[in-house]
């Protein structure tokens, strides 16, 4: 076994370890999952931007101006995903040449309209275009809307055999299983068809390594005394990056699968840190072969530091923008008449919340009490599919942390559960006509003996002919929905509103 | 704040570094498990015992939605094959628990649930075998939350 193959088996090992750890984190039923999976949703390179965990941010830099794009081929769950599609008809020793690779130019006009576009809509706020386009919310919305069902019923399936308590199925909305469908179906498509070409056009995350990686240390490289013109390389590079003619692989494109290493019978192409014969402005593509590779090169780096000064400082510029937006919300902060969605705990605004939310599905997917629900247009259809609380249907456990500790984007931020005791999602409000313990007489006081916090105390009222009626200690509720999970009134007497 | 002998920290320490930090997903021992609930559900928790439910259905409607039957018969059932959680104590109290947790879920629908029941008294007096049932759902009620609870933090 050659040195190739081993870092190519590598390559393949730790890509479908990490794959697997993280769907099974999004299939998972009960809490099989190790901890492990929830630690690699936190280095998922988008999310760590939202969160600016700039030691994420910056370690993946450095690995990617090292070793290139091994980002792509190893942690990235939809670029395995990829992998897994542009291999099922590729499979054999022998891959028919209708499904050979080709040499494609870089699409550089539209990856930098890409990017640019998100992060346009990162300063501005405008969560939506960046949920559709990060590859881990992609695959989290495809593994926790499609593969966990199709995943239960297999094990209930399992569990009747076996006469086992079932698991209970939890179906997504149609707008959440029909974007998920769609951009799995366009993703999985496109890979089958063409290899990597989501992830060389429109990856926000791909593009953003590859300003880093086109300068990379490691490489991979072809000898030109060696090779024989085979193309045998080129035709396994599924990132459509090798140019036979002029023997440049494009590095910015490169996500160092190790795929064409193997394949190579003159052992012409490596991976090495040498340059062989290459200079660096022949690097570069340059579009007008009359202005000379020096000009080229120029441009590149110049539209490099631009817009990557762009990338790398938009998120401070988001918190410069939150820092601002929040003194004018506290001031602002009451309990209205009509009742705001939830968000939940750990959110610190609604407005900064729903900005870094990618949409990934992780706390909707983990929470035990399955409180949250995936939202449609509770926060407006433009807001879709970010977690809100569902206290109709359960209530949040007042010592519970899961979800604000697993947000990959700090959308959430992590909470102890002393902090969670502290921290308020909403507000109860009642509505005493509606209390059967008020109209009726019943003797109930239900929300108040399920009050986590004592919050609510029953109140007889002064009036004749009425029961007493809960009230609420504004100070001490914390907004957890026990009380409106339990109120047997239709409608419900007492609901919890989200702080705005 | 949990007194430790000088042997109990050695063990500990010992035990923090030889373990591997790949299996630190492992679920803490039972017996931790005890100190881990909060004193709120701690208090409100009393094990359950048989109710001796005959399934004569007069209890029913329930005017809050609860499937009273179907829940003293879990617990009855629980109690005869041995996956009823005793007290907090008990060693194999997070064991038995999730086994129960998951089995009563799987069984009851979510409105059908002990935890709705508001204690209206309206099934006092129906019952043939005198369960006083509201005082059961109520302590039913109590060993799913401390069970939700150790859910939520990870620990059954």
């Amino acid at each position: 076994m050659g040195k190739h193959t081993v870092l190519h088996l590598l390559r393949v090992i730790i890509e479908m370890a990490v794959f697997t750890l993280l769907t099974w984190l999004f299939v998972d039923y009960g809490m099989t999952v190790p901890s492990l999976a929830a630690k690699l949703a936190k280095v998922q390179l988008l999310p760590a931007a939202m969160a600016f965990a700039m030691t994420v941010f910056i370690i993946w830099l450095i690995v990617t101006l090292v070793f290139g794009r091994i980002y792509c081929s190893t942690v990235c769950p939809l670029g395995a995903f990829q992998d897994i599609m542009a291999r099922l008809p590729r499979l054999g020793r022998r891959v028919g040449s209708r499904w050979h690779y080709h040499y494609s130019p870089a699409l550089t006009g539209l990856r930098f309209v890409s990017l640019f576009i998100v992060v346009l809509s990162i300063v501005l706020g405008i969560s939506a275009v960046t949920m559709l386009l990060d590859p881990f919310s992609i695959y989290g919305r495809f593994a926790s809307d499609i593969l966990k069902p199709l995943w239960g019923y297999i094990l209930n399936v399992w569990n009747d055999m076996n006469s086992l308590p079932q698991v209970k199925i939890t179906v997504a909305s149609v707008l959440g299983l029909v974007i998920a469908t769609v951009t799995m179906l366009v993703v999985g498509a496109l890979a089958f068809k063409n290899g990597r070409t989501f992830c060389n056009t429109v990856c926000p995350v791909g593009t953003t390594l590859s300003f880093i990686s086109r300068y990379s240390v490691f490489r991979i490289d072809i000898d030109t005394d060696k090779c024989i013109q085979c193309r045998k390389c080129e035709h396994r590079c599924k990132a459509s990056c090798i140019d036979m003619e002029s023997h440049v692989v494009d590095t910015s494109r490169c996500v160092v699968c190790f795929d064409c290493l193997s394949d190579c019978p003159n052992d012409a192409i490596r991976y090495t840190f040498n340059r062989h014969q290459l200079s660096i402005p022949l690097m570069q593509r340059v579009k007008d072969p009359v202005a000379g590779s020096t000009a080229g090169m120029d441009i590149d780096r110049r539209r490099f530091i631009t817009v990557g000064a762009i990338a790398a400082a938009s998120p401070l510029i988001v918190k410069g923008a939150k820092v601002a937006g929040k003194v004018a919300v506290a001031t602002a902060s009451r309990l209205h008449r009509n009742l705001v969605p939830v968000a939940p705990p750990g959110a610190r605004t609604r407005r900064e919340f729903l900005d870094r939310c990618t949409g990934c599905g992780l706390c909707v997917d983990r929470c035990p009490q399955k409180v949250l629900k995936v939202s449609l247009d509770e926060y407006g259809l433009l807001r879709a599919l970010h977690p809100v609380m569902d206290y109709d249907a359960s209530w949040c456990v007042y010592d519970c942390t899961l979800c604000s500790n697993l947000c990959p984007t700090n959308a959430l931020s992590p909470l102890t559960i002393s902090e969670k005791h502290l921290s308020r999602v909403g507000l109860a409000c009642v509505d005493i006509d509606l209390c059967i313990s008020y109209s009726e007489g019943v003797s109930c006081g239900a929300c108040s003996r399920r009050c986590p916090t004592g919050a609510i105390s029953m109140v007889s009222s002064v009036t004749s002919g009425h029961g007493p009626h809960p009230s609420i200690d504004a100070s001490k509720c914390v907004g957890c929905g026990s009380c409106q999970y339990v109120c047997p009134a239709r409608p419900k007497a007492i609901k919890v509103g989200g702080i705005d | 704040m949990q007194t430790m002998t000088r042997r109990q920290w050695l063990i500990r320490a010992g035990g923090a570094v030889l373990v591997p930090s790949l299996l630190s997903s492992c679920r803490p021992a039972a017996r931790h498990v005890v100190g881990q609930v909060g004193m709120r559900l701690a208090d409100a928790y009393t094990p359950l015992t048989r109710n001796d439910c005959v399934a004569c259905d007069n209890c029913m409607p329930c005017p809050y939605g609860i499937d009273i039957p179907s829940n003293l018969i879990f617990v009855d059932k629980a109690v005869a094959d041995g996956y009823m959680p005793g007290g907090l104590d008990e060693p194999d109290f997070a064991e038995k628990g999730k086994d129960f947790l998951i089995r009563y879920e799987a069984a009851m629908p979510d409105a059908a649930q002990s935890q709705h029941c508001i204690s209206c008294g309206e099934c006092l007096g129906t019952c043939p075998v005198d369960i006083k049932i509201p005082e059961q759902l109520q302590k039913l009620t109590g060993l799913t939350d401390v069970l939700r609870d150790l859910r939520c933090r990870q620990l059954l």
